[in-house]
């Protein structure tokens, strides 16, 4: 009974590392390179790069009457973006209802030493991977859930794969290099996966929630509330606070931030602006919570009068309840936000060898059935999934730091960056596919690809240099040139160690023969 | 994926989902907690619906069990209000 159960439990591991196994492994790859979004965008953007942000802060007010008279229409959403290591401007962004009752986004930098508009910075490839791991650039509520079924199926592949293997414990170190490439797989995929079990519960977790509430919430409010989503959001967060249509004189919000900064033990990092020149207008500050198991840390502070409320650890609205605190955690669980950059480096990394787990998975699966006497379908059949597989699973890595070279090139001179990127990046990932398929040897085309990436990586600081020598290497910049660089060369090396073991392998039997012909015994017979 | 793995898995959401909506209908505790406490726990809901249909040797039961609950959170959906 327990041997059928164990064997279900297996078919239940397979089948969701085949059916969705290409999915986990493009959510988690983007996800973990994602990790440095911050630093990227500052990356991508040398011309804007600053080595210190430390001036006092101007005027601020001018900058948002001068945003809301830019463009034409009400302004329904305001939110204002403080300089930062990783972004050295005011950055504002707006949503704008015209009058056919269509509604426009819109965002605008402004110097923050004069205060005066600058050209907008057009999303590159950082904001495409972000997109990309959260919805893979596809309708957002369909591709936010898509996301979070493939973290639930995630976490049930991670329990089944607890119980099929029965010595786990002995499995985390073992690891047979120079026997057969499925007992090499094997090992790897099951100790890679024992030791990131807990971040890989936790990820796998908060993506579910992440992507989970855009699919749930709809439901819960047809259910529950007759279809009104507005209602169910307005139950958990409470009820707006509606402007009185009485314009009034706005406090000054430099002096705000100011005090918050002086006065609380938290940095201000961004202002949502509710009813801006109206008397019931809210200013909603959120501030850095590096320390925390918060997103933000959240200030409220009445708009006219300039008094502001003690800060909230919950943020949005969410209740004061041990659940609110459980639930405001969930993000920087997700997206390592709480322990600074050495944190993110570790999520990175172990990110990275989860993805490799995943990656394991799908190769030991069609290692069985092409080597070995399990299968239904034709040896072609397989051959071709293999193909595809190579090229999808190594393709995606190269094209996702391809497009650094080709922003850097060409997608910056590009009116439409994001579409650059975009052309770019799936351009070269369907190259790759293409390549698998034309090329004979699947393990070869995975390891050229790879090699590929690994010299891409080596090469992107020379990049840096090279396009804008004048820019000057920020913090972040640094950040994203070194991992990205030791990313390279941990590739490469475990490329050049896997082919000599590889090679080993192959010439084992000769020597076992050569050694059996040359013993005393063998030589009697 | 097999089709009953498919039909197991459609079948485990529709459970998650409509218990759910239940528990925070008339669920205990305040509505925005009950509601967020719903939402966390709904992934560990719907991979152990998952997990069930799989452990349990007979395929029949657990989609009877599984539909049972949610008949019954349907009828609790339909007669009740929600309690704010």
């Amino acid at each position: 009974m327990l041997r059928d159960r164990l064997k279900r439990m297996n078919h239940l591991h397979t089948v969701i590392g085949v059916v969705l196994g290409w999915l986990l492994f493009t959510v988690c790859f983007s996800g973990s390179v994602a990790m440095f979004y911050d630093e990227m965008v500052d990356w991508e953007d040398p011309g804007a790069r600053r080595l210190s942000t430390d001036v006092p802060r101007i005027a601020i007010n001018p900058m948002i009457d001068d945003f809301i008279h830019r463009y034409e229409g009400e302004v329904t959403n305001l939110f204002l973006s403080l300089p930062g290591s990783e972004a050295p401007y005011y950055r504002l962004f707006g949503s704008f209802k015209t009058e056919d009752g269509t509604s426009e986004r819109e965002t605008q930098r402004y110097d923050l030493v004069t205060g005066e508009a600058i050209g907008a910075k057009l999303d590159g490839p950082a904001t495409w991977l972000l997109r990309f791991h959260q919805n893979l650039q596809i309708e957002r509520r369909l591709g936010r859930s898509l996301v979070g079924i493939a973290g639930v199926f995630m976490l049930v592949s991670l329990l089944t794969g607890v119980i099929i293997h029965r010595k786990i414990l002995k499995d985390l170190y073992k690891l047979r290099w120079h026997r057969s490439m499925h007992l090499k797989w094997k090992d790897l995929h099951t100790g890679l996966g024992v030791w990131t079990l807990p971040f890989s519960i936790t990820i796998s977790f908060t993506g579910a929630i992440l992507g989970l509430v855009v699919l749930f919430l709809p439901i819960l409010a047809l259910l529950a509330f007759k279809g009104d989503q507005e209602a169910a959001i307005q139950a958990i967060t409470g009820p707006p606070i509606e402007a009185s249509g009485v314009a009034a004189p706005m406090a000054p919000l430099e002096d705000l931030l100011n005090r918050i900064d002086s006065e609380t033990p938290y940095r201000a990092d961004g202002v949502a602006l509710e009813h801006y020149g109206d008397s019931n207008a809210r200013y909603k500050v959120f501030a850095d919570a590096d320390s925390e198991l918060v997103r933000f840390v959240q200030v409220d502070a009445n708009a006219v009068t300039g008094e502001y409320d003690p800060p909230s650890l919950l943020f949005g609205g969410l209740p004061q309840s041990p659940v609110g605190r459980v639930y405001a955690a969930i993000t920087p669980l997700h997206y390592g936000t709480y322990g600074g950059m050495l944190l993110k480096v570790v999520y990175y990394f172990v990110g990275m060898v989860v993805t490799l787990s995943i990656a394991i998975g799908t190769l030991i699966y069609l290692e069985r059935r092409l080597d070995g006497p399990i299968g239904h379908r034709s040896r072609g059949f397989y051959v071709a999934i293999s193909r595809i597989n190579a090229g999808l699973t190594a393709g995606l890595a190269l094209a996702s730091i391809a497009i650094f070279y080709t922003d850097r090139l060409w997608g910056m001179l590009s009116a439409d960056r994001s579409y650059a990127s975009a052309l770019a990046f799936l351009s070269i990932w369907a190259a790759a596919i293409v390549w698998a398929l034309v090329v004979r040897h699947p393990r070869n085309t995975a390891r050229q690809l790879l090699a590929g990436t690994a010299l891409f990586c080596l090469g992107l600081p020379v990049l840096d240099m090279a396009t804008a020598p004048g820019a000057p290497q920020t913090h972040a910049a640094l950040v994203v040139n070194a991992v990205i660089f030791v990313s390279g060369a941990l590739l490469g090396a475990y490329l050049l160690v896997s082919r000599q073991a590889e090679r080993r392998t192959q010439q084992a039997p000769t020597s076992a023969l050569v050694a059996t012909q040359q013993h005393p015994v063998a030589q009697n017979r | 994926m097999s089709w009953r793995g498919l039909a197991m898995s459609v079948l485990a959401f529709l459970f998650t989902a409509v218990l759910s909506a239940a528990v925070i209908a008339i669920g205990p505790g305040e509505f925005a907690s009950r509601t967020l406490l719903t939402v966390l726990v709904s992934p560990f809901v719907w991979g152990l619906a998952m997990f069930y249909c799989y452990w349990d040797e007979i395929a029949w039961r657990p989609a009877l069990a599984l539909g049972m609950v949610t008949g019954v959170c349907a009828v609790v959906i339909t007669v009740f209000e929600v309690r704010l």
